[in-house]
């Protein structure tokens, strides 16, 4: 029966061919925008842990985690250096590591920070940051990569950039003076710090100078700026590691009151999942819209099937003459869209993957996470009921079938 | 072979179109029966092939009686002991040849067994009797109605069933042809010792058969 219904697919070719290309667009659509999303749901969650709270100034909590997470837009507002070092100087807290952002090298974003960094500083199951050639920065005018900046750029420990002053890619005014020696480079994460580089704060000073009235007024070279007091001034934000998570409420309540200027306090996941949340309805969105695909995919498979259905009144009659029950021919029909189906979903799979080779080939440097792995049990619920699915529409001609069968008899009366 | 007794059968809201109050097949015989357009004899043959059953009386073929026999049975039955050929569009186009020739062996395990395994040979020596020069592997629906109609006798004739059914066989084809055709399956069915049972209109056809029974003489149904 299986030959059979093989034989008579293949009769069909044509129209059958384009619906199975439907078909397994359908399906690789549909698996594609699930697993983008699981994938972007990991990466976007594995971004930073470990770190209880975030301080800056006053903004709104997904402002503040864009930028001092994702390096994504620029504070509205600077905290002082003594704000953050009394806060960081509370006995609760376990660390705390200041950030000072707002230059950028090429496109990448400089990062002003202490080694602790290095040290605290952890993304998905608590990793540590771990130095895939050379070591933390040393020296006022040391910087370290992130490897998508390595490798896009092609540096090399002991390789000397240029760190700009603002954020824009091509920057008219850099800081030509004062090169910055490559210390280390860190190994890939898959979180924005590979697309980053870190500097001391005081080195952060140290490309300021000149600047002070906001735009370039003089030249320093290495010898003046090192004259000069380097210490910091103001920071952009802070991450800050508790000794018990539980007095985390509290002490957000504290910086939120600060006295002195207005601060506030965000706790990383809760404010991932509200960002996460924002993005979550153009998710569901193109849930829909792909569900949706599958759908006009299968229906296209059962209009063909309908169509040919009174034409092989005949074929069935035929195959009752010579023995066959009309359950038989039942399951004719049924496997006939099964094969159909199944060979769709195979083939979407198989095309998902494909992608994604291609895809992770394209992106490599990208710091995006695109690990090869075996369908996730929402994707093979996904797959299920698209088989599920397909097995119904073929169970319709496949009905009508057997019924028309049973009152035909022998003669086809068109 | 076959007896029926008070047949009766209907179609759904019709008045009762098969009346039959008695009509025997004896084994070997080669009966034609005749009857004009619309008169039942499809519906007869869809009652002797088990496709039908009637709803009163009695309609035995091999002394078994249709009627008592379950659905599944009764294709089985005929899937055994029957090669039915119908007036045209008897062949499966998408299926080679040779696998439409061999499709009743597929559905008959008794039909297997009569042929010992030896089918792929049995196909070459019918279509050599049908004097059928095609290649085997060829589809079937690129024969012409001639030749399909040729291949519909070398089907039924596989795995040696007792009783061969032919509605209208000859019907789609030209007019000198239609004899030749007719001699070729009778002679077959002769050879074999085969039951055979042709219904037609066309009186012309039925020169070498040894019964020739008018539809309208055996059956009282609606039919005017
Ligand atoms: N599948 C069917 N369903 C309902 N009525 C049918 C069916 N087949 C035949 N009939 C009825 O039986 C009558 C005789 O048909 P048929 O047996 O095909 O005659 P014949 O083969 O002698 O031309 C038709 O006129 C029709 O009313
Ligand atoms: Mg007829």
């Amino acid at each position: 029966m299986f030959k059979l219904a093989l034989q008579s697919l293949i009769n069909r070719k044509n129209v059958l061919i384009l619906i199975y290309i439907s078909l397994s667009l359908s399906v690789l659509l549909f698996l594609g925008v699930q697993r983008t999303r699981e994938i972007s749901r990991t990466s976007f969650s594995r971004t930073i842990s470990g770190t209880d709270l975030i301080i800056g100034a006053r903004t709104g909590q997904i402002n503040l985690i864009l930028y001092s997470v994702f390096h994504m837009g620029n504070a509205v507002n600077n905290i002082s250096y003594n704000s953050y070092l009394e806060l960081a100087g509370r006995e609760e807290v376990a660390w705390s590591v200041p950030l000072s952002l707002g230059d950028s090298h090429k496109g990448f974003r400089v990062v002003g920070t202490t080694d602790d960094y290095f040290r605290f500083f952890t993304y998905g199951k608590k990793h540590p940051l771990t130095f895939d050639n050379g070591a933390e920065f040393q020296d006022l005018f040391d910087v370290v990569i992130g490897s998508a900046v390595a490798e896009e750029l092609n540096y090399k420990v002991d390789d000397s950039v240029i760190i700009n002053h603002g954020a824009g890619k091509v920057s008219l005014s850099s800081h030509d003076t004062l090169p910055f020696r490559i210390s280390g480079i860190l190994e890939p994460t898959g979180t924005p710090v590979d697309k980053s580089l870190f500097i001391s704060l005081e080195g952060i000073s140290a490309i300021h100078i000149g600047w002070e009235r906001g735009m370039e007024t003089r030249k320093v070279t290495r010898e003046q700026a090192l004259a000069v007091d380097l210490s910091p001034q103001s920071i952009t934000s802070a991450y800050i590691g508790l000794k018990n998570r539980r007095t985390a409420f509290s002490f957000q309540r504290i910086v939120n009151n600060y006295p002195d200027e207005p601060l506030m306090a965000i706790l990383p996941g809760a404010a991932l999942y509200e960002l996460w949340s924002l993005m979550g309805i153009a998710e569901k969105a193109l849930t829909f819209i792909s569900g949706a695909v599958v759908l006009i995919g299968l229906i296209s498979l059962l209009s063909a099937q309908m169509a040919v259905l009174n034409q092989r009144r005949r074929e069935m009659a035929l195959l009752r003459s010579l023995g066959a029950t009309p359950i038989r021919l039942f399951y004719f029909l049924f496997i006939e869209s099964f094969i159909m189906t199944a060979a769709g979903c195979l083939s979407g799979v198989f095309l998902l993957y494909a992608v994604q080779i291609a895809v992770s080939k394209i992106f490599s440097s990208s710091g995006l996470y695109l690990d090869l792995t075996l369908p996730s049990p929402s994707e093979w619920i996904l797959l299920i009921i698209t088989l599920a699915a397909g097995l119904l529409t073929g169970l319709i001609p496949a009905i009508m079938t057997y019924r028309k069968s049973l009152t035909d008899g022998m003669s086809v009366r068109s | 072979m076959i007896h029926l007794e008070n047949a009766l059968f209907a179609w759904p809201d019709e008045e009762a179109l098969i009346n039959i109050r008695d009509f025997s097949v004896k084994e070997g015989e080669k009966v034609f029966l005749k009857g004009s357009s619309g008169s039942g004899k499809t519906t007869l043959l869809s009652l002797v092939a088990g496709i039908q059953t009637i709803q009163s009386g009695s309609l035995k073929v091999r002394g078994e009686e249709l009627k008592n026999m379950k659905c599944h049975k009764r294709d089985r039955f005929r899937g055994d002991h029957m090669g039915y050929i119908f007036q045209q569009f008897n062949l499966l186009p998408w299926l080679s040849i040779e696998d439409n020739i061999l499709a009743p062996v597929l559905f008959s395990p008794v039909k297997r067994k009569k042929e010992k395994g030896k089918h792929h040979n049995k196909v070459r020596e019918l279509l050599d009797e049908l004097s059928l020069d095609v290649d085997l592997r060829k589809k079937a629906g690129n024969l012409s109605i001639g030749q399909q109609q040729r291949v519909a006798v070398a089907r039924a004739l596989i795995g040696n069933p007792e009783l061969i059914i032919a509605d209208e066989p000859t019907s789609a084809l030209d007019a000198d042809r239609r004899k030749n055709f007719m001699n070729l399956l009778f002679s077959e069915c002769e050879k074999r010792g085969a039951t055979l049972l042709v219904v037609s209109h066309d009186r012309e056809l039925a020169t070498r058969f040894s019964r020739v029974v008018d539809l309208e003489s055996i059956n009282g149904g609606a039919y005017v």
